[in-house]
């Protein structure tokens, strides 16, 4: 069958009243609980996945797709807003959403989020119907050691996130690596610094972390600011509207994080918020003027939008082509599959053309209604920093406490989200930033399992690294980054030296 | 006006999640714990038997997911759960059966529950590319044997079922393999498939649609199951001749020690009957799993055996408990 037909397949389905209710079922759904901090489309999807039982399953997967997309959007408003990530992969948009917000800019803020959403997810979902088993075959050829190569350049890349002095982000990238360490070790099985809590043995959630370190710090952080002194922003049609620079600086990181967001998204296992994070390595990279970021930065916001929206779509790549899902949610996906007795599969897209098709098409249909639900909103949730915090601080702590508990069932990951919170207080308030520290977080573990399972394959040889085109191709990217930012920062400091030399001279 | 709107939505999350939890508590309500989260086939499986519960009994019945090390937080939540009967644990090897042999539990796997009924076998297979030059399971022993410690398998986890019962065919032929654990069978099949590592022990539910698509085949199963796409395939038994190497990836339901017998007695015909029905064995069949039912006895004589064999490998593959 030709794609035309294929599609045509697929508006039939997408297009059916009922899968059209049970599409902005999800998206509405999805975006609320990106919105809420702590709640994400894991616990959500897991919540639902019982009540798909009952619904055919084209609908079924259609509304928990969009649970999902829809979350993406919905995440990224409460870290503009309240520097409150809604999902873990949007914590990097507090680093310049929340400046913005400061500055009176929150209109345009969530307007241009809501617009690089829609691009990156159009996007991921073109490439999606383009190149779907193209991708899914590349995609098997990356093992182990490409997997490291790549979040190497991570990394790398991305090392330079946190604003103010490096040897604070490099210290809180390395406290990241280290709290990636506990949990069971995969390779020997051995539960490490679980301090006896057979809790641990999985390792703290990243759901739990980020909320602690965001969420929580935020919240006790704001408990000695003044009350209301916050912008009180008169919110008009007007005031959302992107300037002309605006949107000149936001047109092209839209592009480049789609692009980002598109690749990594479609391999299993890398996962949303590593596509975010990449996307704004790279923008604070290539900009003309990198102190700008963490300042209120346009790009700041778009890039990693762009980039985990489309990584949401492309994720379904490995999952719907292969039946191999890379993440607990996409895993999820494929169960509403197995309940109703479809079997996930390289098989999955010839066998049920109308399913595939269907949530394809129902993927663009759910983007356009998120637009439509979104823009209007936006001077809505605006108006939420008007709430008094006596009411919005304790509902944002009970959202979160529901949310940590959601993702296991367990109380424990309630005491952990204090606990950290507590640490992320600390670390705030000595001027460390959290991003870095999920940046480890997120990678290391990653980084260790493929790094320790090349090593184990190859019995020890690291020549494997440079030996696979792949991974040799992206190491070699490593170190050029790593010589040219050693370069650039000499000829800065020589610069400066310079400077300082002729202000000697002649000051003023 | 907008902060009531918030206000109330806000209300309407907290209220449905609490509605959620809330149904759990109620009497009369059969608590099913499952050590895995919503959506793989355990899950799909307590969700089968719930729902046939309720429609053959006056029962109302919950699946509990509670997921995380390794099963042994759910075995504790039963274990430490009142003996009235209406809390049951859906057990499978891993926590009850493994785990003992490896690190100090909270819990007795030995003493602190009751065997209700045996409902399922999800049975593991020997999995290749479907390139592969190794045609049938001789071809790899012989390989092996060869150049010992040169052909990987890949595992779902370290001390999984999956990596025992590898571990045990490898002692079985007197073989020597190289075991990669990897976090589950996602990962692991990518790589198989992408020919990163030649081999994996995997469950037949997770390679049957890889089978299917003629993209990976299967060389031995490690108990009999019948699966359109693995028709004809031996068991390991078969193929090396020895018996006693047959390892069912038995699930059953487990009750906390100390429930009333009759109780007991109640649940088991009912989940038995439903075991038998002729549309579990099709549920079945798109899980992967055999229809292998069985009463308390049999349950505990399956479980019994397990113990020892895994406890018997881990020693002989000098496998360190923590």
């Amino acid at each position: 069958m030709d794609l035309f037909s294929n599609l045509m397949l697929g508006v039939d389905t997408a297009l059916d009243p009922t899968t059209l209710l049970y599409c902005l079922i999800g998206v509405t759904l999805g975006t609320l609980i990106g919105v809420l901090p702590g709640i994400g489309a894991l616990a959500t999807i897991s919540l639902l996945l019982p009540i798909t039982y009952h619904i055919a399953p084209a609908p079924a997967l259609v509304m928990l797709a969009g649970v999902w997309y829809g979350a993406q959007y919905g995440g990224s408003i409460a870290s503009i807003l309240l520097n409150l990530p809604g999902t873990p992969s949007s914590a990097v948009v507090c680093l310049d959403g929340y400046p913005m917000t400061k500055q009176g800019r929150a209109g345009v803020a969530l307007f241009v989020t809501t617009i690089a959403s829609f691009v990156g997810s159009m996007i991921g979902i073109f490439i999606l119907v383009m190149f779907t088993p193209a991708i899914a075959a590349l995609a098997l050829r990356f093992g182990p050691a490409e997997y490291f190569a790549i979040m190497l350049l991570g990394l790398v890349a991305a090392s330079t996130v946190a604003a103010g002095p490096p040897v604070k982000g490099l210290a809180m990238v390395v406290l990241g690596l280290l709290l990636g360490t506990v949990g069971t070790d995969v390779g020997s099985g051995v539960a490490r610094f679980h301090f006896g809590f057979p809790q641990l043995r999985d390792g703290i959630t990243l759901v739990a972390l980020a909320m602690g370190l965001f969420g929580i710090a935020e919240v006790v952080g704001s408990v000695n600011r003044k009350l209301g002194a916050e912008v009180r922003e008169r919110i008009t049609f007007r005031s959302m509207l992107p300037t002309r620079t605006d949107v000149r600086q936001s047109s092209m990181p839209m592009l480049r994080g789609s692009a980002v967001g598109s690749f990594i998204g479609a391999l299993p296992g890398a996962g949303v918020a590593i596509s975010a994070f990449m996307a704004y390595a790279v923008e604070k990279r290539i900009a003309r003027d990198p102190s700008r970021f963490g300042k209120g930065a346009i790009e700041g916001i778009t890039g990693p939008e762009a980039a985990n929206n489309a990584a949401a779509q492309t994720a379904f790549v490995p999952t719907l082509a292969l039946g191999i899902p890379g993440s607990a949610t996409m895993g999820l996906m494929l169960g509403a599959l197995i309940i109703h007795g479809i079997q996930p599969g390289p098989l999955f897209i010839s066998n049920q053309p109308e399913l595939f098709w269907g949530l394809v098409v129902s993927f663009g249909v759910g983007n356009i209604l998120l637009v439509i639900l979104n823009l209007p909103l936006i001077g809505m949730w605006v108006a939420l920093l008007r709430v008094p915090y006596k009411l919005l601080y304790p509902a944002i702590i009970i959202f979160i406490c529901i949310g940590v508990y959601s993702v296991r069932n367990n109380v424990f990951d309630i005491q952990l989200v204090a606990v950290i919170g507590i640490l992320g207080y600390i670390l705030v308030t000595f001027g460390f930033s959290a991003a870095p520290l999920l940046l480890g977080f997120v990678l290391g573990p990653l980084m260790e399992e493929t790094l320790r399972r090349t090593l184990l394959l190859s019995r020890g040889d690291p020549t494997v690294f440079i030996e696979r085109p792949i991974s040799a191709g992206f190491l070699a990217v490593t170190a050029a980054l790593l010589i040219w930012s050693a370069y650039s920062s000499y000829r800065m400091q020589r610069r400066e030296k310079l400077a300082r030399e002729s202000g000697l001279k002649a000051p003023e | 006006m907008l902060r009531k709107i918030i206000c109330g939505i806000a209300m309407a999350g907290v209220s449905g999640i609490a509605l959620v939890g809330a149904t759990a508590a109620s009497a009369d309500t059969l608590r099913i714990v499952v050590p895995f989260s919503p959506g793989g086939a355990q899950d799909t499986l307590a969700r089968w038997y719930a729902q046939h519960l309720e429609e053959r009994t006056d029962m109302s019945v919950v699946v509990d997911n509670r997921p995380g090390a390794g099963g042994s937080l759910a075995a504790d939540e039963v274990a430490q759960a009142d003996p009235d009967g209406w809390t049951i644990l859906q057990a499978s090897g891993g926590a009850i059966t493994i785990a003992p042999h490896l690190r100090e539990l909270p819990y007795d796997p030995q003493n602190d529950f009751v065997q209700i009924a045996m409902i399922a076998d999800t049975p593991m297979t020997l999995a290749v590319r479907a390139d592969s030059p190794f045609e049938t399971l001789d071809d790899v022993i012989e390989a092996a044997r060869e150049q010992p410690g040169e052909y990987a398998f890949a595992s779902t986890g370290h001390t999984s079922v999956s990596h025992l019962t590898g571990t045990l065919l490898a002692e079985a032929a007197d073989i020597e393999l190289l075991h990669v654990p990897y976090q589950g069978a996602a990962p692991g099949l990518s790589d198989l498939l992408g020919g990163i590592v030649p081999l994996m022990v995997t469950s037949a539910a997770s390679i049957d649609p890889m089978v299917a698509a003629g993209e990976a085949r299967v060389l031995a199963v490690f108990s009999p199951i019948e699966l359109p796409n693995l028709e004809g395939v031996p068991t390991v038994e078969e193929v090396l001749g020895t018996d006693g190497l047959n390892s069912p990836v038995w699930t059953g339901y487990l009750a906390p020690a100390g429930t009333p017998q009759e109780r007991i007695d109640e649940l088991s015909a009912a989940i038995q009957e439903i075991c038998e029905l002729p549309e579990t064995r099709d549920r079945y069949m798109s899980l992967g799993a055999a229809q292998t039912c069985g009463d308390a006895a049999a349950l505990a004589e399956t479980m019994a055996v397990d113990f020892e064999r895994w406890g018997e490998i881990i020693q002989a593959a000098g496998i360190e408990p923590e």
